[in-house]
C-alpha cells in the first residue's frame, strides 16, 4: 500500500498522513494486526521530520486506529476500521460551533468568548 | 609459501584475483553503464542524468584507467614473484602485500561509490516534485534474508567465540587471543549498522521505485550477512591453518577470500530488473 504526501499542499503533513492511513484501513489495504513502518522508516521514506510522523502516529493511537506495542513496533488496531470512520476533528468543530452559537445567543460578545476560550485552554480558569 | 608447486598455485590464485577485480568486473560494470546510456538516453530519461554525459564519460575513463593501473601492478607482481622467487611476496610479507594490493584494486570502486553519493545528491537537488511516496509496510531483516542464513551467521559467530576460547588454552606464540573476537565483533557491528541504515535510512535515489529499492536492500543485506559468515569463517580457517603448521597456505586462502568478497560486491551492481521508467520526464506519458 503506497501513501502519497504533497509537501506543498494546504493540508498539514501530519493530517495528510492520518488521512492516508485511515483511508488504507477503510479500503482494507491494511488490516487489524498488520505491522506499520517505524516512525524513522516512514519519516526517512517520505523525507519528513520524525516529529511529524510521530505526531500522526500519536493522534492515530489516540483514535484507536493504531496501537504501539513497545519495542515490537506499531500495529493496526483490532477496531481500526470502525474507529477510522470517527472524525474527531469534525466532531470538535461541530461541538465548538454549537457552543459558540449558544454563547452568542446568550449575549456573550466574540471578544469575551475568545478571551474565555484562551483562558480555558491555558487552564487559567478552574 | 613452501615449494615451487605451492608458489605456482599461489600466483595462479593471485593472478585470478588481479584479473577478476581489476579487469573482468570493471569491464562488466562499464558495459552495464554503456548499456544504460544507450538504452536510456538523456533525451528520454533526463532524471537519470543530473550531470552532462561528458562528465559521466570522463568519470568512466578515469575509473577504467585506475583499474588498468591496478591490473598492471598485479601483473608486475606476478612476474616478479615467478622470476625472482622468494618465500614471501616481494621478499617481504605476502599477506601485507595482498592487503595493500587489494586496497589499490578497490580504490577505483571506492572513488566511484563516493562519486555516486554526489550524483544522487545532484539528483535530489534537481527533483522538483512536491509529492513524496512511501510504502505503508514495515521492513525487517527477515523480509530480505532467510531465518536459516541469519541463524547460520549467528551460529558461526558463537562457534567462533567458542573456538577462540578453546584455542587460547594452548598458548600459541602467534595467537592473537581475544583480539580475534574483538575484531570480528567490531566487523559484525559495522555490518549491522549498515544493514539498519539500509533498512530505515533515507533513500539515496529520489526516483527509485519501491520494488527496486527493496531488491537493492535485499542484495545489500544478504551480501553483508554472507560477508559476516565468510569473514568469521576465514579468520577461523587462518587460525586452523596456523595451528596445524599450514601457514604457508594463508596467502592462497586470503586471495580466494578477497575474490569471493569481490563477487558479493559485484552482485550489488546488477541492473537486470531495474525500472528505468521512473527516470522519464513524465512517467505517466509511457
Amino acid at each position: 500500500m503506497e501513501i502519497v504526501i504533497d509537501i506543498d499542499g494546504s493540508v498539514p503533513l501530519f493530517a495528510q498522513l492520518i488521512e492516508q492511513i485511515k483511508k488504507a484501513v477503510l479500503s482494507d489495504k491494511i488490516g487489524p494486526g498488520d505491522a506499520l513502518p517505524s516512525i524513522r522508516q516512514l519519516a526517512n521514506d517520505l523525507e519528513l521530520n520524525n516529529k511529524t510522523v510521530a505526531k500522526a502516529y500519536r493522534l492515530l493511537e489516540r483514535d484507536s486506529v493504531i496501537q504501539a506495542k513497545g519495542y515490537r513496533g506499531t500495529f493496526v488496531h483490532p477496531d481500526a476500521k470502525a474507529n477510522s470512520t470517527v472524525d474527531l476533528n469534525a466532531w470538535v468543530m461541530t461541538t465548538l460551533s454549537e457552543t459558540i452559537e449558544a454563547l452568542r445567543e446568550s449575549g456573550a460578545t466574540d471578544s469575551e468568548i475568545r478571551i474565555a476560550f484562551g483562558d480555558v485552554m491555558n487552564r487559567r480558569v478552574s | 609459501m613452501r615449494g615451487q608447486l605451492g608458489q605456482m598455485l599461489f600466483y595462479f590464485v593471485f593472478l585470478s584475483q588481479v584479473l577478476l577485480i581489476s579487469f573482468y568486473f570493471p569491464r562488466k560494470i562499464l558495459g552495464r553503464v554503456k548499456h544504460v546510456v544507450e538504452k536510456y538516453p538523456p533525451s528520454a530519461y533526463p532524471r537519470l542524468y543530473p550531470v552532462s554525459l561528458d562528465v559521466t564519460k570522463k568519470a568512466q575513463r578515469t575509473y577504467w584507467i585506475m583499474n588498468l593501473f591496478a591490473l598492471l601492478v598485479g601483473i608486475v607482481l606476478v612476474f616478479v614473484g615467478l622470476w625472482w622467487p622468494s618465500e614471501d611476496m616481494l621478499h617481504w610479507d605476502s599477506e601485507s602485500v595482498l592487503l595493500i594490493y587489494l586496497l589499490l584494486q578497490y580504490s577505483p570502486m571506492i572513488i566511484a561509490a563516493t562519486a555516486g553519493f554526489t550524483y544522487f545528491n545532484l539528483m535530489r537537488k534537481a527533483d522538483s516534485r512536491s509529492t513524496r511516496k512511501a510504502e505503508l509496510r514495515r521492513r525487517s531483516v527477515l523480509d530480505f534474508v532467510s531465518p536459516a542464513v541469519l541463524g547460520l551467521a549467528i551460529f558461526v559467530y558463537v562457534a567462533f567465540v567458542l573456538v577462540i576460547v578453546y584455542v587460547r588454552q594452548f598458548e600459541f606464540p602467534w595467537f592473537g587471543g581475544y583480539s580475534n573476537i574483538v575484531g570480528i565483533t567490531v566487523a559484525n557491528l559495522v555490518f549491522a549498522g549498515v544493514i539498519v541504515h539500509n533498512l530505515y535510512g533515507k533513500k539515496k535515489d529520489p526516483y527509485q521505485a519501491y520494488e527496486d529499492r527493496a531488491r537493492q536492500i535485499g542484495v545489500t543485506i544478504r551480501g553483508l550477512v554472507w560477508t559476516s559468515i565468510l569473514a568469521t569463517a576465514f579468520v577461523a580457517l587462518s587460525i586452523g591453518l596456523a595451528a596445524f603448521d599450514l601457514r604457508h597456505l594463508q596467502p592462497i586462502t586470503l586471495s580466494l577470500y578477497f575474490q569471493v568478497l569481490a563477487v558479493i560486491t559485484f552482485r550489488a551492481t546488477r541492473i537486470d530488473d531495474v525500472n528505468f521508467e521512473v527516470y522519464r520526464e513524465d512517467p505517466l506519458a509511457t
